[in-house]
């Protein structure tokens, strides 16, 4: 018999009734998703720590605050597209998500591997990652943001529509066009 | 010719590499990040804590609130109570006419007084005939004789009209006081005016400003003088009247039956225009009357701070 997790908003709402713990749990679940969104739409680790800290620092104070008609993760990368397009506005003074441009990433962090894979296996993990985030790194910013809320925040079309304010058809065809150049560019660095 | 989008492909080889890739990807952030916001999300729900524990009391304070709520009401009240009580015991002290406050009594050559005198009762009671018997005083002052307690009226030294040595300013007690204590009983034979007197017992309290002004009326002696108009104007605060008192007949200082000058009464009546026109006319400050009370006395008691004031500016003690 498997104990059954908890879901994000009965931990939000523990959190809300102040039990810290549910937040860490919270914080530990979604981490790694709402960070790869950041830093691969910015291309920048600085920038995207930056982000990190005020997204669930929003989190955090807006918690009383959510409404369970919306799902957890559809408002938490409501939360964290918003920071990341006002953040970047005021760096760049650029209205547009298009117009932001995308900084690719310098240096990759120290990659790490099971133990014992050895030198050859964490060489081509380097290269598989760097891969993927330079292919994502090179789709338009609008099909790279709508492909990563639904890669990395698992939204459906209508959500992603929603956090993007835009139709689902718009929202259905960037997918489309994101997919096919992803996949493109990765067959370029296979 | 615009280009199609691509048709759908909801799970390609492309999902599937960059999630192999996210999944091999070391990428984090700092511990730093993660250390802020838990930090952070720990401040907030303690704030968030703090701000519902303020806003909600605990049910023991609003208990205490209840209790609060529930004892200073009987406090505020035994307060008062115990103030209105106090102002009863006082006031007759200081403001009753022992005596009736009618005319000067003319008296004989052995000091008897004579046989037709003004009722007192007919203050309060119109309608009642002059009587042609001497009326008990404390029957004629029942404002006041009401509102002393039996055993402080029996404590009341009776004394005959003779056996009183009045002060030369002193308008001397006509009757002695255990005439009047009689008449609380014997009203089935009493005389009109006793009987009003009588009437006028049971009558409910009054406040002490209202019977110090009904009080003078038992001053209203036709006759009665300079200075019997003179305390009629201060004791009802008439500054008009006062003004139009002949410069120099009355005397200022002139006392009623319990020594009372005008400036008493005036600041019994809480007529501050009054006292400061006496005062600036040469009233004596500290003329104190029979029982030895002063004006600044029974300013302070009636709580009279403009009147304690103008009493100590022209030297009071």
């Amino acid at each position: 018999m498997t104990a059954v997790a908890e879901t994000d908003e009965g931990l939000l709402r523990r959190y809300v009734l102040g039990n810290c713990d549910a937040f860490a749990t919270l914080y530990r679940r979604h981490e790694l998703r709402v960070w790869r969104y950041l830093e691969r739409n910015v291309g920048n680790r600085a920038s995207a720590e930056e982000l990190m800290q005020e997204v669930w620092f929003a989190v955090a104070r807006d918690a009383a605050r959510y409404q369970p008609s919306a799902r957890f993760t559809t408002w938490l990368f409501t939360i964290a597209r918003n920071r990341m397009i006002d953040s970047l506005r005021t760096m760049r003074r650029l209205s547009s998500l298009d117009s932001l441009g995308y900084e690719a990433p310098g240096v990759l962090p120290q990659l790490t591997t099971e133990p014992g894979a050895g030198p050859l296996a964490a060489v081509l993990v380097h290269e598989e990652v760097a891969a993927v985030t330079r292919a994502v790194g090179q789709l338009p910013a609008e099909q790279r943001d709508a492909v990563l809320l639904q890669l990395e925040g698992e939204l459906t079309l209508e959500e992603i529509a929603s956090v993007t304010g835009s139709n689902v058809e718009t929202t259905k065809s960037r997918l489309r066009y994101a997919r096919s150049k992803l996949r493109e560019l990765l067959r370029e660095y296979a | 010719m615009n280009k199609l989008p691509p048709g759908p492909e909801p799970y390609d080889d492309a999902d599937e590499r960059y999630r192999r890739a996210s999944a091999l990807d070391p990428s984090r952030p700092g511990a730093a990040v993660r250390r802020a916001v838990l930090e952070h999300a720990a401040q907030v729900a303690a704030a968030r804590a703090g701000v519902a524990a303020a806003a909600a009391p605990r049910p023991d304070e609003r208990g205490g609130r209840r209790w609060k709520q529930r004892w200073w009401r009987p406090a505020a009240f035994a307060g008062v109570a115990a103030a209105a009580l106090a102002g009863l015991m006082l006031a007759p002290h200081w403001l009753a006419p022992l005596a009736p406050p009618a005319a000067p009594v003319e008296r004989d050559g052995a000091g008897r007084a004579p046989a037709t005198t003004l009722a007192p009762g007919a203050a309060l009671a119109p309608s009642a005939a002059v009587p042609t018997t001497p009326v008990p005083p404390s029957a004629g002052a029942p404002l006041f004789g009401h509102a002393r307690p039996p055993a402080v009226a029996a404590a009341v030294p009776a004394a005959p009209p003779t056996a009183v040595a009045p002060p030369a300013r002193h308008i001397v007690a006509a009757v002695p006081h255990s005439a009047a204590e009689q008449s609380y009983t014997s009203t089935g034979s009493a005389a009109p005016a006793e009987r009003a007197a009588a009437q006028s017992l049971a009558a409910p309290a009054v406040p002490a400003e209202r019977t110090a002004a009904q009080s003078l009326a038992g001053l209203r002696a036709p006759g009665g003088g300079d200075g019997e108009a003179l305390r009629q104007a201060a004791a009802s605060g008439d500054v008009a009247q006062l003004q139009s008192l002949p410069p120099g007949v009355a005397d200022l200082d002139a006392r009623d039956a319990r020594g009372r000058t005008a400036l008493m009464l005036a600041t019994l009546g809480g007529h501050a225009t009054s006292v400061a026109w006496l005062l600036a006319h040469g009233a004596d400050p500290n003329a104190a009357d029979a029982d030895g009370t002063t004006p600044l006395q029974a300013a302070v008691a009636a709580r009279q701070p403009e009147i304690v004031a103008a009493l100590r500016h022209y030297g009071a003690r």
